[in-house]
């Protein structure tokens, strides 16, 4: 081509040249740090299990980000924890000890702040301005983003699958570390999980990213993973809640969410076995919420009042499916892939079920529901 | 010739009109603010519009939230895209060069003269509606009850003094700049492209509507990192506590890239340029 | 102090300029003549760095051109397609940047140097209007004052007078008349023949992209051969010259012969009354009329 040809085009050219000599190198950048060869720190997965257990004394803190695919409608007063596992969590955790730490959920102008000390727990809610003060254990209570930080969610899963296998995994950089992964996979059928992936770092053991796939997907659905992590202990000044004064809300409470709110009325019974499994409720004077079921696949039970449990049946049919359950009661289903979420309505009463558990089962528990009575 | 840029900029009516635009815009939705007291809920609207109500002096920062996604950069476009096409239009452009001023040097003056614009157009905002906040929403009588220095709470809900305020509001600023370069080197480099100004501006604003529109859809999040707004409202990060600086480290990182193979691309581009026409 | 070699440009498919061979020594006043869109003012963006051949070698004050362009530029004042300045600022501060945008020129002296260029190119009572209401000839004089800034070795003038009345004209003339007797090459375009003729002493005509002819104004101006001859009884002069007599119009003959002294004592010799008599010189417009082939405006219809 001799159009457009002057005496300066090659060194328009030259120039050219540099500039996308700058492109490539740093377009290169990024690609080098991802394929950059990961030294394999191999730990043996039972060795890296109780090293896991006993990390809860490691303070570290970090950034982390969880993202689930779940797709869950929003329901009436579950919309927080719909959003945990249907879309993505940005969290700031700084970790001293078990009963020393803070979880920031961090928002486009927002923040949510939850923060542990020994006498209380304190919720900081930027966009109420709000700050308060959880008193008293909370034995029932809704998860929250704290419960889907890497290390909270590894050491729930692994406590609950006590006696499920583990198989070793290929090491991974996770936020500038080589940790260690292995597999784990549930031994029996009735839950939906087909194997939860961790990673941790070999030296302390603190999980540092989790995914968690269902059956028959070949993608995880919900991962949590440190984006950043710094190990040692942090500032005593960034655990310290803020101060109530003048200006912002204050308010202390005994039932922040709306499950111990729940628990605090006079909810009807629950039976002692669904579907052959017994209930296995960990703590005394919980009756609104009973615990089924072994391992991961164990599910929740709630009984909902009359009015709250209207509303919340008739936004599952909405969304779910019915399921057929006999002596004129009604029942639908919601899924997801992973998380299941049944409803039951009992003449004037609603049961509630979720867990990680497949529709078989749940179809089972929607018949024992309708059978409840008294 | 950085002077000559600076005199052109700051003798012109426009600059001052396009400033007073921007103030504009958060005296007006503060007038709404202050006669409904209706806050947005949370979550919604700007950042900190919510806060506003109860203490004016974070007006500043929401005033930020309001002008950035769209109003600055649209200016920042304009002023950019007309840098060196308006002047190839006037005729001046060949003045100028025949001055001689050398072409690099041109290119980097003008790149200075924007980032001067923006620091002006920043800081009239932040003075106005620093003192909109005050005089229609006042002041937290927070400690003994003097209205000032007022105390501000951050979003971790811890309060910043008077003297942390003022530095996370520079810092803001330095930030705020610095998101405008990734524009200003993207019109600038269409301005010299094409003759027309206004074609340099809407090149530009087209290439950032396109990355809100990705940084927003889940099926583009692999690129998300690499684009030019992904990280613009990173400064709201200044007012955490403490301060989170992941974000702003990177929004940074990525304007200078966009900077670095932008600025690169118009000199490659303009110094063998014919100016004719 | 302009040399071209083989000089071209083209865009796209137009051949702007075509294989020029200029050269402007020192001292001339040079002019380059040629109709709209025979390629001056390209030939004049090319020569100052703004507009790259497409092929070809330029030398401007001795050094190569772009090459070593700025090392060229401060020593030369142009004025290329019409004026340009910021039109909301007043002439003044127009010529205030245009002087700090351009390195050389101490800073304390600039309001000097261009209250001096303003007077050259009498502005010298412009007062703050900006440059948006300036008359065209206004802008044109603007334009000039900031091609005079530095006091240049050499001005290279697109157009010059465009916008100015016949007195502007005038001004311009006698300016540049100064200027070059001072010691300044002047090196000007014009598609008026007029004007190049009234000033230049050497001339090149542009046609269709292409240098035709570059020549001294001087030797242009040859004697045709012919002398003019006057008389209130032309026919007498008809019969008395018998077939020399190569045109008549009215009182006037043109007659074909060498010395209009031989001639007149010829007449007179003969009772016939003369009362005017010169040598026939070639006009600047015959000569432009004879290198250039066809108007290059005109658009013919192909076939
Ligand atoms: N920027 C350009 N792009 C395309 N063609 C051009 C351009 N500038 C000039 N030309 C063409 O080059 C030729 C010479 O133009 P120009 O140098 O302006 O002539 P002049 O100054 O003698 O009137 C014309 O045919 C014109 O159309
Ligand atoms: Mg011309």
């Amino acid at each position: 081509m001799d159009i457009g040809r002057t005496v300066v085009t090659a060194q328009g050219l030259r120039r050219w040249a540099v500039v996308l000599g700058l492109v490539l190198v740093l377009a290169a950048v990024p690609v080098v740090v991802n394929v950059w060869p990961v030294r394999a720190a191999g730990v043996d997965p039972a060795d890296l299990r109780s090293r896991i257990a006993a990390s809860g004394i490691q303070a570290h803190q970090g950034y982390a980000q969880s993202a689930g695919l779940l797709g869950l409608p929003a329901l009436p007063n579950l919309t927080q924890v719909t959003a945990l596992v249907s879309g993505t969590t940005e969290m700031r955790t700084w970790y001293a000890a078990p009963d020393r730490w803070r979880v920031d959920v961090l928002g486009e102008g927002t923040e949510h702040g939850l923060y542990q000390t020994p006498e209380a727990q304190f919720t900081w809610d930027f966009g109420d301005n709000q700050l308060t003060r959880i008193e008293g254990a909370q034995p029932v209570r809704l998860p929250r983003a704290a419960d889907l930080t890497p290390p909270a969610l590894a050491r729930q899963v692994l406590s609950a699958a006590a006696g499920d296998s583990l198989t070793p995994l290929d090491a991974k950089r996770v936020a500038g570390v080589e940790a260690a992964g292995m597999r784990l996979t549930p031994a029996g059928t009735d839950t939906t999980v087909a194997h939860v992936d961790i990673w941790a770092d070999p030296e302390h053991g603190l999980p540092l990213q989790v995914e968690v796939t269902a059956r028959g997907g070949a993608r995880p659905v919900f991962v949590t993973r440190f984006l950043e992590i710094r190990f040692g202990a942090p500032d005593a000044g960034v655990l310290t809640p803020p101060a109530p004064r003048p200006g912002i809300g204050y308010s202390v409470a005994e039932a922040p969410d709306a499950l111990s709110a729940l628990n605090r009325g006079q909810p009807a019974p629950l039976p002692a076995t669904l579907a052959g499994l017994p209930r296995r409720d960990a703590v005394a004077g919980v009756s609104a919420a009973g615990v089924y079921g072994a391992g991961l696949a164990s599910f929740v039970v709630l009984a909902l009042p009359g009015r709250s449990g209207g509303r919340a049946f008739r936004q599952i049919t909405t969304y779910g499916l019915e399921v057929p359950v006999p002596d004129g009661n009604e029942a639908a289903v919601i899924e997801t892939g992973l998380l299941n979420v049944l409803a039951v309505r009992n003449r004037n009463r609603t049961f509630l079920v979720a867990g990680l558990v497949g529709p078989d089962l749940l179809r089972r528990v929607a018949t024992g529901l309708a059978g409840v009575t008294g | 010739m950085i002077g000559v840029e600076l005199a052109k900029l700051f003798r012109r009516p426009r600059t001052y009109v396009i400033a007073a635009l921007l103030c504009a815009l958060p005296l007006t939705v503060a007038i709404f603010l202050a006669t409904t007291r209706i806050p947005p809920p949370p979550g919604q609207g700007g950042a900190f519009l919510s806060a506003v109500l109860s203490n004016g002096a974070l007006y500043p920062a929401a005033a930020m939230a309001l002008v950035l996604p769209v109003f600055l950069p649209v200016s920042v476009a304009v002023l950019a895209g007309d840098a060196v096409a308006g002047e190839a239009s006037a005729g001046t452009l060949r003045y100028l060069l025949i001055r001689p001023v050398s072409r690099s040097r041109l290119l980097v003056a003008k790149l200075i003269s924007l980032v001067a614009f923006v620091l002006f157009a920043i800081v009239s905002v932040l003075v106005t509606s620093y003192l909109t906040g005050i005089l229609l929403f006042g002041v937290s009588t927070s400690s003994a009850g003097v209205a000032l220095p007022p105390d501000v709470t951050s979003l971790s809900g811890v309060t910043i003094s008077p003297a942390g305020l003022a530095l996370r509001l520079l810092g803001t600023v330095a930030y705020i700049v610095i998101s405008m370069l990734g524009v200003a080197a993207i019109a600038l480099f269409l301005s010299t492209v094409t003759d027309s100004s206004l074609g340099a501006a809407m090149g530009a604003l087209a290439v950032l509507v396109t990355s809100q529109v990705l940084v927003t859809l889940d099926a583009a999040a692999a690129i998300r990192p690499y684009l030019p707004t992904r990280y613009w409202l990173a400064w709201v990060d200044f007012f955490r506590d403490p301060v989170l600086w992941r974000d702003i480290e990177r929004g940074a990182g990525i304007q200078l890239v966009y900077l670095a193979v932008l600025l690169g691309a118009a000199w490659a581009n303009f110094l063998t340029k014919d100016v004719a026409n | 102090m302009i040399i071209t070699h083989d000089l071209t440009k083209r865009y796209g498919r137009t051949v702007a300029v075509d294989s020029v061979e200029l050269e402007v020594r020192e001292g001339d006043r040079y002019g380059l003549l040629g109709p709209n869109g025979s390629g001056k003012t390209t030939l004049v963006r090319m020569l100052l760095g703004l507009v790259f051949a497409t092929r070809g070698e330029i030398e401007v004050l001795g050094r190569p051109v772009p090459k070593r362009i700025q090392e060229v530029l401060p020593s030369i004042g142009a004025l290329v397609e019409g004026p340009g300045a910021y039109p909301h600022l007043s002439g003044r501060v127009n010529l205030t940047l245009f002087d700090a945008a351009g390195a050389g020129g101490r800073r304390k002296d600039r309001r000097q140097r261009v209250s001096d260029a303003l007077e050259r190119v009498g502005l010298a009572g412009i007062d703050r209007r900006p440059v948006r209401n300036y008359s065209l000839g206004m802008r044109q004089r603007l334009g000039l004052a900031g091609a005079l800034l530095r006091q240049p070795q050499l001005l290279i003038l697109d157009e010059p007078t465009n916008g100015l009345d016949p007195r502007g004209i005038r001004e311009i003339r006698d300016l540049l008349d100064e200027l070059n007797r001072e010691g300044t090459t002047v090196f000007l375009s014009s598609h008026l023949l007029a004007e190049i003729d009234a000033f230049c002493t050497r001339v090149g005509v542009m046609d269709r992209g292409r240098l035709v002819l570059q020549e001294d104004l001087s030797s242009l101006r040859a004697p045709t051969g012919r002398v003019t001859v006057g008389s209130p009884t032309p026919e007498r002069v008809v019969a008395l010259l018998d077939g020399r007599v190569e045109h008549r119009d009215g009182e006037v003959l043109t007659v074909r012969h060498d010395d209009p002294g031989a001639l007149n004592a010829e007449l007179v010799a003969a009772g016939v009354t003369v009362t005017a008599i010169a040598t026939e010189r070639r006009t600047l417009e015959q000569v432009v009329l004879d290198a250039t082939t066809t108007s290059s405006d005109r658009v013919e219809a192909a076939g």
